[in-house]
């Protein structure tokens, strides 16, 4: 399996990794049956990738095996010379898993990334093998965290939230106004997903 | 009750935001009032440029018996132009322009009995001098060609300030920095009511409970240390 060193986490001030922790008890205690948990917003740099990071790391220091999957199409991670491969390859059968997994430096905790083929990202998440590979990854690991764009620009990402057993919305105080917030609520709710709560980020 | 709540916080959230926001009323009040001085400095001295000084004697002429009707005003000015009272006028009065340029310094009309000529000069000794001057000899040349007997001067020759021209306002410059302080205290207000209450951001747990009816799983803090350095896994 191949192994990717993640963000450390030393500069990270007290208060927020008691409120990522907080975060992690509250879901337990508001969805103690949620395992496959979206995290999205409704509008762009409102902390998304940090707070599912952060809750990827807790619930892997919190002895859960936890997988952090990147499927924010729009952001492809890697470099110029090497993308990292991930769900677009799985789903067009070129790579399997295992080649795609990343363990990271943290005990527990597993990483995939959505690929290459980002122009594609609807035919990805509608795919059956993307459905299986959910189903299995569900098996396999405590929690399934799924990093997504967001909703009002990434058609996929209600489609991911489809999937899964809920969402957490992420809004960055005094960023946001309240009608897109519920637009971006009615949209995760049209899509059958139950939203586990808010988390309320730079207060 | 809850809508009472609601709105009290609202209340205790907007005064925060104001004392929040003190030293932007504060620099919104000296603006102003840096404004209103300057605008009262510009008209100042704009007004002081527009103020014209004028000699004025009055005079009333005695009309004879055979007399024909006369336009005292026009006549008097037409003579007053005339080349004998412009030969008298260098000769006597030190006049720097042409005859034309420093006529248009000069005004007569006609008031009631009494005819004024006035003349408009920085110097007041030179203005009263041309004044009487140009009266003097213009009354000569004509009380020769019209049946005016005599001029009686009513009011000699006085330098005085146009009583059209007085003091733009009556206001000190305190005045408008008081003035400019409270409209900048005011308008600065204004705005930050503007945008306190068309601001409809999520900002707190309240809001999402209030507008999203959610629950609020965790409030992350602002750490300006780190904050920069926040983002994904990689």
């Amino acid at each position: 399996m191949n192994k990717i060193r993640v963000r450390n986490n030393n500069n990270i001030n007290e208060n927020v990794l008691k409120a990522i922790d907080r975060l992690r008890v509250n879901i337990e205690f508001v969805a103690p049956d949620k395992r496959v948990i979206a995290i999205t917003s409704a509008s762009d740099r409102e902390g998304k990738s940090f707070v599912a990071y952060q809750l990827a790391c807790m619930e892997a220091v919190h002895n859960k095996k936890v997988i952090l999957l990147h499927l924010d199409f729009r952001k492809i991670v890697g470099n110029r010379n090497k993308y990292l491969d991930g769900f677009a390859q799985i789903v067009d059968g070129s790579m399997d898993v295992s080649d795609v997994m990343y363990k990271t430096d943290i005990r527990n905790m597993y990483m995939m990334f959505a690929g290459v083929d980002t122009d594609k990202s609807m035919d990805i998440v509608e795919n059956q093998r993307f459905d299986k590979l959910i189903k299995w990854l569900r098996t396999k690991f405590d929690y399934v965290i799924i990093d997504t764009a967001t909703i009002g620009k990434g058609m996929e990402t209600p489609v991911i939230c489809s999937k899964c057993d809920g969402a957490v919305l992420v809004t960055e105080s005094g960023a946001v106004s309240y009608k897109k917030e519920r637009n971006a609520i009615e949209q995760i709710r049209m899509a059958g997903c139950e939203i586990i709560g808010v988390v309320i980020n730079n207060r | 009750m809850q809508e009472k709540a609601f709105k009290t916080r609202k209340i205790r959230d907007f005064l925060e935001n104001i004392f929040r926001n003190i030293g932007t009323i504060i620099l919104g009040a000296i603006l102003f009032a840096l404004i209103f001085v300057v605008v009262y400095v510009i008209k100042d001295k704009m007004h002081e440029s527009r103020i014209v000084y004028a000699s004025v004697i009055e005079v009333r002429p005695s009309v004879g018996k055979n007399d024909k009707k006369v336009d005292m005003e026009k006549e008097f000015f037409k003579v007053m132009s005339s080349s004998k009272v412009e030969e008298a006028m260098k000769e006597e009065v030190a006049i720097d322009l042409s005859y034309e340029e420093f006529m248009e310094s000069v005004m007569v009309y006609f008031k009631g009995n009494s005819l004024f000529i006035s003349f408009e000069d920085q110097d007041e000794e030179y203005a009263n001098l041309v004044v009487t001057k140009l009266f003097n000899k213009t009354a000569y040349e004509f009380m020769k060609e019209y049946s005016v007997e005599s001029f009686e001067i009513i009011k000699p020759a006085t330098y005085t300030v146009d009583a059209s021209k007085k003091d733009w306002t009556n206001k000190s410059v305190g005045w408008f920095i008081l003035v400019g302080a409270a409209l900048g205290t005011g308008i600065t207000l204004a705005f930050l009511c503007a945008f306190y209450f068309l601001d409809n951001t999520i900002k707190d747990e309240q809001d999402v409970r209030e507008y999203l009816d959610l629950p609020v799983l965790t409030v992350i803090p602002v750490d300006k240390h780190t904050d920069d350095k926040r983002g994904g896994a990689l």
